[in-house]
């Protein structure tokens, strides 16, 4: 695993990651904007799984409610992507050995596989059920998986600041 | 008693000073504001471009209104719990940060727009498309102005 330490060093002694790591307020900057993009895409997400879960929009055909909040999602996902990667290879260095770090890694490529799965399996046949009342098993537990996972990343974002020292009081 | 009393005597209470005490509290409390900020972000994003036309164009803003209020209502309950809990655990701090009072002025603006745009919505007499985009738009910038507030309360 040192050709990929080697990588993380190697991204984070560019003058990009220099330049923000020595910067009063880009970091900052940059972990706001990634908060933004946060509510976008993880809000829009629970609003499909919560409405695959007959918690919200329950008259809404979920065929439409999904077409319309996927390009949300999307931007969400960009803003998220690209402030994320800025974030990264301005410390990468130290996210190398900070396990919440990998743990999100390992979760954000679960919650990527999870709508691929979803999409092959039970909503090919989505116009059969989409305007029933009732949602199949298998897309009201990839909802409350989804809504699980999506949970856990956020937190995890936010230990990986407080890795490997614990919250200072 | 005065504002000042009241966040004392806030930050004396049983939970205060465990707040203030516990150092996992105050994360686990600060990872739940942030859960309850992803939904109630979201649903504020979402009814401010949907007001604005510029999101779920195919059905009715009514309809979107009524079916996010619910995501709001509980968005908003997560983050007022978590967002007093954390105040508790470092009173004074927040009442002498100048980001804390602007994020309230900012909170209950954005609060009141919301149920305004909500009313319009839902309301049996349509809004003019013009009103419905000046709302949209200044829900939007109020809430991201909540957040960043919000943001800088932990710098300063």
């Amino acid at each position: 695993m040192d050709l990929l330490f080697d990588a993380f060093r190697w991204l984070s002694d560019t003058p990009f990651s220099i330049g923000v790591r020595e910067s009063d307020s880009w970091f900052s900057i940059i972990e706001t904007v990634h908060v933004l993009g946060l509510a976008v895409m993880a809000g829009s997400v629970a609003v499909v799984d919560l409405r695959l879960l007959g918690a919200s929009f329950r008259r809404q055909p979920v065929a439409a409610l999904l077409a319309q909040l996927l390009p949300i999602t999307w931007v969400g996902f960009a803003i998220m992507a690209a402030s994320g990667a800025a974030l990264f290879v301005s410390e990468a260095h130290k996210l190398y050995g900070n396990g919440a770090f990998w743990a999100k890694m390992a979760l954000l490529a679960l919650a990527g596989v999870n709508p691929l799965v979803f999409h092959a399996t039970v909503y090919r046949h989505v116009a059969d059920w989409s305007e029933t009342g009732t949602v199949p098993l298998q897309a009201r537990a990839a909802a409350a998986f989804s809504l699980l996972l999506w949970s856990a990343i956020i937190v995890l974002g936010r230990v990986i600041a407080y890795y490997p020292a614990g919250p200072t009081p | 008693m005065s504002l000042a009393h009241l966040f004392v005597s806030v930050g004396e209470t049983p939970l205060g000073l465990f707040m203030r005490d516990s150092t996992w509290a105050f994360a686990a409390v600060e990872a739940a504001h942030l859960l309850g900020l992803a939904v109630l972000g979201g649903t504020v994003m979402l009814l401010g471009l949907a007001s604005c036309g510029l999101a779920l164009r195919r059905q009715s803003l009514a309809v979107t209104a009524a079916g996010l209020a619910p995501l709001f209502t509980g968005g908003l309950a997560v983050m007022l719990a978590t967002g007093a809990l954390l105040v508790a655990s470092k009173p004074f701090r927040y009442y002498l940060s100048d980001p804390f009072r602007a994020k309230m002025l900012l909170l209950v603006f954005g609060v009141l727009l919301y149920i305004f745009l909500h009313r319009m919505a839902t309301g049996r007499r349509r809004a003019s498309e013009e009103i419905l985009k000046i709302a949209g738009s200044f829900l939007i910038l109020s809430w991201l102005g909540v957040g960043l507030a919000g943001r800088l309360i932990g710098l300063f």
